[in-house]
C-alpha cells in the first residue's frame, strides 16, 4: 500500500456483499472508525471529499439507527394496542353479560317494554351469515296462474 | 380495531346510552359500580385503538425513513 496513493487499504473500504440493512450499519460504522483519523480524512479531503464526509456519513448511521428504533417502536405500540383492544373488549362483554342478568331480572316485571329496549342495547350485533345455499339459488318462479275456465 | 372489537365498543356505546336515558332506574351496589365501568372500559378501547393507529403510523414511519437512509448511505 502507498500511503500516497491510497491511504486505507482499499479492501477496508468494500461495500457489503449482503444487501441487508444490519450489514450496511455495520459497513458504515466500520468506514466511520476507518476515516476517522485525520490524516485519511485529508487524503481524501485532497481528493475533492467534501471537509463533513466522515461526520456526514456518522449522521446518516445515526438516523438509520434512529428509524430503526421509530420502526420496532410503532410496531410494540401497534402490538400493545391491539393486545389492549382485545382485552379490554372481553372485559366490556363480561360486564354486559353480568349487567344483563341483573338488568332483565329487574325490568322483566316492572317494564317489560323497556326490557325489550334494553335488549336491543345490550345484544353484541354479529357478523352476517351467508348459507352456501343462499348463493347459488336463484328466487322460484311464481306458480303458473290456473287457467280461467 | 378489528369488526369484532367495534361491535363490542358499540354495544358498550349503546349500553351506556341506555342508562343515560333511562337515569330513574335504580339499581344495587353491584349494578351501579358495573355500570360505571362500562363508560371506562369503552374510553379505554378506544385509546387503545388510538394506539393501534399511532403504532402503525409510527412503524410505517420508520420503514419509510430507513428506506431513504440507506439509499443515502449507498449512494
Amino acid at each position: 500500500m502507498n500511503p500516497e496513493t491510497a491511504p486505507v487499504p482499499a479492501e477496508q473500504l468494500q461495500r457489503p456483499a449482503s444487501e441487508s440493512y444490519q450489514a450496511l450499519l455495520d459497513t458504515a460504522a466500520s468506514f466511520v472508525a476507518v476515516l476517522t483519523p485525520m490524516a485519511v480524512q485529508q487524503a481524501f479531503i485532497d481528493r475533492d471529499f467534501p471537509a463533513t464526509f466522515v461526520t456526514d456519513l456518522a449522521t446518516l448511521a445515526t438516523q438509520f439507527a434512529g428509524a430503526t428504533g421509530r420502526k420496532y417502536a410503532g410496531r410494540q405500540t401497534l402490538k400493545g394496542g391491539t393486545l389492549g383492544v382485545d382485552q379490554a373488549a372481553e372485559k366490556g362483554l363480561a360486564v354486559v353479560k353480568e349487567l344483563n342478568a341483573i338488568v332483565t331480572k329487574k325490568l322483566r316485571t316492572t317494564d317489560p317494554v323497556l326490557l325489550g329496549v334494553w335488549k336491543a342495547a345490550a345484544r353484541l350485533e354479529q357478523p352476517p351469515r351467508r348459507t352456501t345455499g343462499e348463493e347459488t339459488s336463484t328466487p322460484p318462479s311464481p306458480a303458473p296462474a290456473p287457467a280461467a275456465g | 380495531m378489528k369488526t369484532t372489537s367495534k361491535r363490542c365498543l358499540e354495544l358498550l356505546d349503546r349500553v351506556s346510552e341506555f342508562f343515560d336515558e333511562h337515569s330513574t332506574l335504580t339499581f344495587g351496589v353491584r349494578s351501579t359500580a358495573l355500570i360505571g365501568q362500562v363508560d371506562t372500559i369503552a374510553d379505554l378501547m378506544r385509546s387503545y385503538g388510538a394506539s393501534q393507529v399511532g403504532g402503525f403510523g409510527e412503524f410505517r414511519g420508520g420503514v419509510a425513513e430507513r428506506r431513504e437512509r440507506a439509499a443515502e448511505l449507498l449512494a
